[in-house]
């Protein structure tokens, strides 16, 4: 009985792994292929590190109008100037370095998760503030516009909400992928 | 997953590092521990405390040579000693309260009560555009009887403030702070403005001015701002103060 069934479950084993193989060979293997190649990873690093740099150096520019703006979002209780006077000479920064090494190909998980982190953190404030103003004021959502401190100015806030998504959605792929080419660094 | 982890702490330690050392190498750099936005409780002496008011140097007689000429450019390090500031005027208006010299009022010339309540709370006052042009356009402004403070940063002073207004950028203090102690002792009225609207630069400046001495009844905030001053089709001065570049506004 005993060495029925195990036989049984070595039958039954062994078809679900070759079927499971089966199923590698095709949509995965095509999405490794893909990654392989080291394209999309190179087109992911390309949009993410080149608009991290951009909107980066432009806040490190002007630190007082990214502190004004960082301020508008009243994440920081006003009692603890030092949390807000160090989130607004260090954001910008971690956002430019990010966005370099993500370029360079050095820590591309890292710079990715640090990415996403950043990301999901403004984007949620964002969309706080944009419905504290929509319930405050009745305006209609996607007229809503305001220089959220990203870098960019004045801008309506739902195209900003679908740009962070974007860019959200892009940060997975240096987290997943498993391609190093066009890579400083390999590992 | 604990390598990207360490990774993603990399990134964030020394991303963090290069922000917190570039501020500290940087001479726009901010300063961690100030509070650049005070709400005045704290910050400021309440108007109605008299110890605390701090005691208006000694005016010198009206017709001295002091007073004759008007006082020089605003620059760092102004070598006018404080006991050769020019005499105000005799102490009709700023001293008693009483109100400037009236050169008409607009039927709409009214600062937003909100705006009333809030500079209240911090424990300052509005002064009207009638009252800030009437100080204007008063001969003893140009001996500074009365100080007029952009409380804008360079590029937005440099492009246009109200003439004879001197800058104090309340995010770098250090850089007006010296020429602003030789005018503010014998200074009748104090008036600071920034864009007017929702900008809370003069306010924040206001405080930061009560903190260096300047006495809170002397000292009013410009709620309209440069804005309204603009709107209104008076003049600015460009760049320097006393540039004598001026641009009239259109209305």
């Amino acid at each position: 009985m005993s060495d029925a069934t195990d036989a049984a479950g070595t039958a039954g084993e062994s078809s679900t792994t070759g079927a499971r193989a089966a199923s590698d060979a095709r949509a995965p293997g095509a999405v490794a292929r893909l990654d392989a190649t080291g394209l999309p990873l190179l087109a992911a690093r390309a949009v993410l590190g080149v608009t991290f740099v951009v909107l980066g150096a432009r806040k490190i520019g002007d630190p007082v109008q990214f502190l004004k703006l960082i301020r508008e979002y009243a994440l920081v209780p006003d009692d603890l100037p030092w949390l807000l006077n160090g989130m607004a000479v260090a954001l910008p920064w971690l956002e430019v370095w990010a966005g370099a090494l993500l370029l360079l190909g050095v820590f591309v998980r890292g710079a990715g998760a640090t990415m996403l982190l950043l990301l999901g953190v403004f984007t949620t404030a964002i969309l706080l503030r944009a419905l504290d103003i929509h319930a405050a004021g009745g305006q209609a959502f996607c007229d809503i516009a305001f220089d959220c401190g990203c870098g960019s100015g004045v801008e309506e806030v739902c195209g900003k909400l679908r740009e962070n998504a974007g860019l959200l959605l892009l940060t997975a792929v240096p987290l997943l992928s498993r391609s190093r080419r066009f890579c400083l660094a390999r590992r | 997953m604990p390598r990207l982890l360490v990774e993603t702490g990399l990134v964030l330690v020394t991303g963090l590092a290069l922000g917190l050392a570039s501020n500290a190498l940087s001479s726009d750099g901010l300063e961690l521990g100030r509070d650049y936005f005070p709400k005045g409780a704290a910050t400021a002496r309440p108007v109605s405390d008299p110890v605390a008011e701090p005691v208006p140097e000694p005016v010198p007689e009206p017709g001295s040579e002091s007073a004759a000429e008007p006082v020089s450019d605003s620059a760092a390090g102004d070598p006018t000693p404080p006991d050769a500031s020019p005499a105000p005027p005799p102490a009709t208006d700023g001293l008693t309260g009483a109100a400037p010299p009236d050169v008409g009022s607009p039927p709409d010339d009214a600062v937003d009560p909100a705006v009333v309540e809030r500079l209240a709370a911090k424990g300052l006052r509005a002064a009207t555009f009638s009252e800030v042009r009437a100080l204007h356009e008063d001969p003893m402004y140009a001996y500074e009887a009365y100080v007029f403070i952009d409380a804008r940063d360079d590029d937005h002073y440099a492009d246009g403030h109200i003439p004879g207004a001197r800058q104090f950028d309340h995010f770098h203090p250090e850089r007006h702070q010296e020429a602003l102690l030789q005018v503010l002792p014998t200074a009748m009225e104090i008036i600071v403005y920034c864009n007017g609207g929702d900008c809370e630069d003069s306010e924040s400046a206001a405080l930061f001015l009560m903190g260096m001495g300047a006495d809170p009844q002397r000292l009013r905030v410009y709620a309209g701002g440069i804005t309204e001053w603009r709107a209104r089709g008076m003049p600015v001065e460009r760049g320097a103060r006393n540039s004598g570049d001026l641009e009239e506004s259109t209305p």
